[in-house]
């Protein structure tokens, strides 16, 4: 405890005189860019979470022309198992049937729409990856890895889908 | 030119600021959790400051949390939010007089409501000035009134979105 106090002494020695009373500091206000720093972690995170997401969503969009077919081969299937039964245990079965050229129509305005999914993948990955590569507290190289995935699927995709558009 | 080597234990989610002499140290997570951070000076004393900001009490709080929550999908794609609202306010003075090698170890205690917030183990004499935690209140208050203001945009999104199919379908 002594040696504990006369360290306090000595360093109370070397302290300079106060000229006005300090004011005690407070726990809330840090030193200047932390705030901005946690809002580009905070945003990094969100934007590399989002990359991922659009990607997955445009890579399925992209398969979107093999639903009509697979509801086909379904409707087949029900019918073929049940040995036509099936029109009698669902009444409404040949409606279902009546649906599939509605559907092929409307799956087929969906497809142009993975370009722009994807290319909003592409965007908020690469801002999202600059936003980590400046963060120099965090080890992210799992985000890292996951938005140069992502980048690289998407543009692959956006790629495939420009070659369809040109016919190419 | 002496050495300072701070470790901080036992604060994983926590994200503690480490401030040495007012100037911000990056600090980096090891494999266990732990934060690490080095410094170098030739003073003979330093001001060591370990804190923690929560970001709902920052400037434009409000318009922050609206930019991740729209962004994010209406806060699907979000982070883990924070929960406990624990601020740490944790400053003390080092005497580097006698030593060249300093290693300054921060053993987090348990964090429930408030308290002493670190056990300060050192090679070289410590001074605490202040070394406590607490729950910040107002920060709670804003996050219930975030909590709030996101449910009412959701129900308004959903609503929106079933007017919209109820047109479209023309019923």
């Amino acid at each position: 405890m002594e040696e504990h106090d006369l360290s306090k002494e000595e360093l109370q020695e070397n302290e300079p005189l106060a000229t006005e009373p300090q004011k005690k500091p407070n726990p809330q206000t840090p030193t200047k860019g932390v705030m901005g720093k946690l809002f580009c972690a905070h945003t990094s995170i969100i934007l590399s979470n989002l990359g991922i997401f659009t990607c997955i969503l445009g890579v399925l969009l992209f398969f979107t022309f093999l639903i009509p077919p697979l509801y086909f081969v379904f409707l087949l299937i029900l019918t073929l198992a049940t040995a036509g039964t099936i029109f009698l245990i669902i009444p409404n079965f040949g409606k279902w049937w009546d649906l599939f050229p509605t559907l092929s129509e409307h799956i087929g305005e969906l497809t142009p729409v993975s370009f722009w999914v994807l290319g909003i993948s592409i965007v908020s990955s690469v801002v999202s990856l600059i936003l980590i590569l400046t963060d120099k507290e965090k080890k992210n190289t799992g985000r890292i890895a996951s938005c140069i995935v992502t980048i690289v699927l998407a543009t692959i995709g956006i790629i495939i889908r420009a070659l369809n558009i040109l016919g190419v | 030119m002496k050495e300072i080597s701070v470790k901080i234990k036992g604060v994983k989610n926590l994200n503690p600021i480490l401030e040495i002499d007012g100037q911000h140290i990056n600090i980096v997570k090891n494999q266990y959790g732990n934060y690490e951070g080095k410094f170098q000076t030739e003073k003979g004393r330093i001001d060591v400051k370990v804190h923690r900001v929560l970001e709902i009490n920052s400037k434009l709080w409000f318009l922050k949390h609206l930019f991740y929550y729209i962004i994010s999908i209406f806060g699907l794609l979000d982070t883990r939010r924070e929960k406990k609202f624990i601020v740490i306010d944790c400053q003390f003075q080092v005497d580097l007089q006698n030593t060249d090698q300093v290693s300054i170890e921060l053993f987090a205690q348990k964090m429930l409501n408030q308290g002493r917030a670190f056990e300060i183990v050192s090679n070289s004499t410590v001074v605490e000035h202040t070394n406590t935690y607490f729950v910040d209140k107002k920060a709670k208050k804003r996050n219930r009134l975030l909590r709030v203001f996101k449910v009412i945009v959701f129900l308004a999104v959903i609503c929106g979105i079933a007017i919209g199919f109820w047109k479209i379908l023309g019923f």
